[in-house]
């Protein structure tokens, strides 16, 4: 996996980028946005047990990430909405997971409909120069939003 | 028809219901992943021996070999070991993940592989676990537990 840093900049800065036309992306949604991309990773709870290191990887499988919002979000006022922004952050944990090295063929992604393995097996999985690419690229989408919606206001 | 879970029996049975179909899932997947997979993975190594084909293999580096290195994975209390023939450059702990041809006595000849140093791997936890106060902060700050609809509402 990317790290956590690259993650939540990643969906930070799509974010980022709707809100220029969604209303919907404010500061708060972003948050859920964020936790979302995040959400996969939850699985590494397997260090705490090794044992269990299989069952979690359903944490860490698309159909199984979405569970888990699903269960989050019941702890929300407006689940619907509160499930929808964890699932763009879960859309873009996995864009960046299979951006990455996977010797075991990829993810499954259509589990449990199918068991076909993807990934494309470009960057390698510690690869923190990536992280400082995106923190970069965060910096100017900030700074280029901030601008229009600047010139928006007056 | 829209569904309505505005009850708390109602969204206590929903609750339940996902945590049966995820554990389900879950049970499936692990008693099934190791049939699937693209490569046969170490731990079918224990229950056939796939020798010629190309495996997926992770573990840690212990020492090195004259042709090569040992690298040994746990997998359910065990360490198994595997003598890996390559001339890539390990140090014991490094933590590898590559893909071989497998031969005999648990030998296995490199075909591609990345090499995590510990160092790396553990700056790499040390950057991701910043991100959990800094998420937690902000959910803090923009939501609230309201408790009389028993969930999470932004803030005013």
């Amino acid at each position: 996996m990317p790290d956590w840093v690259g993650h939540v900049v990643s969906a930070w800065i799509l974010c980022r980028i709707l809100s220029l036309k969604y209303e919907e992306f404010n500061t708060a949604n972003i948050v859920l946005v964020m936790i979302g991309s995040i959400l996969p990773d939850l699985y590494k709870s397997f260090i705490f047990f090794p044992d269990l290191k299989n069952y979690l990887m359903i944490i860490h499988l698309p159909i199984g990430t979405l569970i888990t919002a699903g269960m989050l979000s019941i702890f929300f006022i407006d689940k619907k909405r509160a499930f929808l922004l964890f699932t763009l952050g879960i859309l873009t944990h996995y864009f960046l997971d299979m951006l990455q090295m996977d010797f075991s063929g990829g993810i499954f992604i259509f589990y449990p409909f199918n068991w076909y393995q993807f990934t494309f097996g470009l960057i390698s999985t510690d690869n923190w120069y990536f992280t400082l690419l995106i923190l970069g690229f965060a910096v100017l989408v900030y700074a280029v939003t901030r601008f229009i919606k600047m010139k928006k206001k007056f | 028809m829209k569904l309505k879970i505005d009850t708390i029996k109602k969204r206590l049975a929903l609750f339940v219901f996902l945590l049966f179909l995820i554990c389900s899932l879950s049970i499936y997947y692990a008693d099934n992943m190791m049939y699937h997979g693209h490569y046969s993975s170490i731990r079918n190594l224990t229950s056939n021996y796939p020798q010629g084909q190309v495996i997926s293999v992770s573990g840690t580096v212990f020492s090195y070999e004259n042709d090569g290195f040992l690298v040994g994975e746990n997998y359910q209390g065990k360490l198994l070991y595997y003598h890996v023939i390559s001339n890539v450059t390990v140090y014991p702990g490094d933590y590898i993940s590559f893909n071989g041809v497998l031969g005999h006595d648990n030998s296995i000849t490199i075909e591609k592989y990345e090499v995590v140093s510990p160092w790396s791997y553990e700056f790499e936890l040390l950057r991701s676990i910043v991100v959990v106060p800094f998420l937690f902060i902000l959910f803090i700050f923009y939501w609230r537990f309201d408790h009389d609809g028993l969930g999470f509402i932004r803030r005013k």
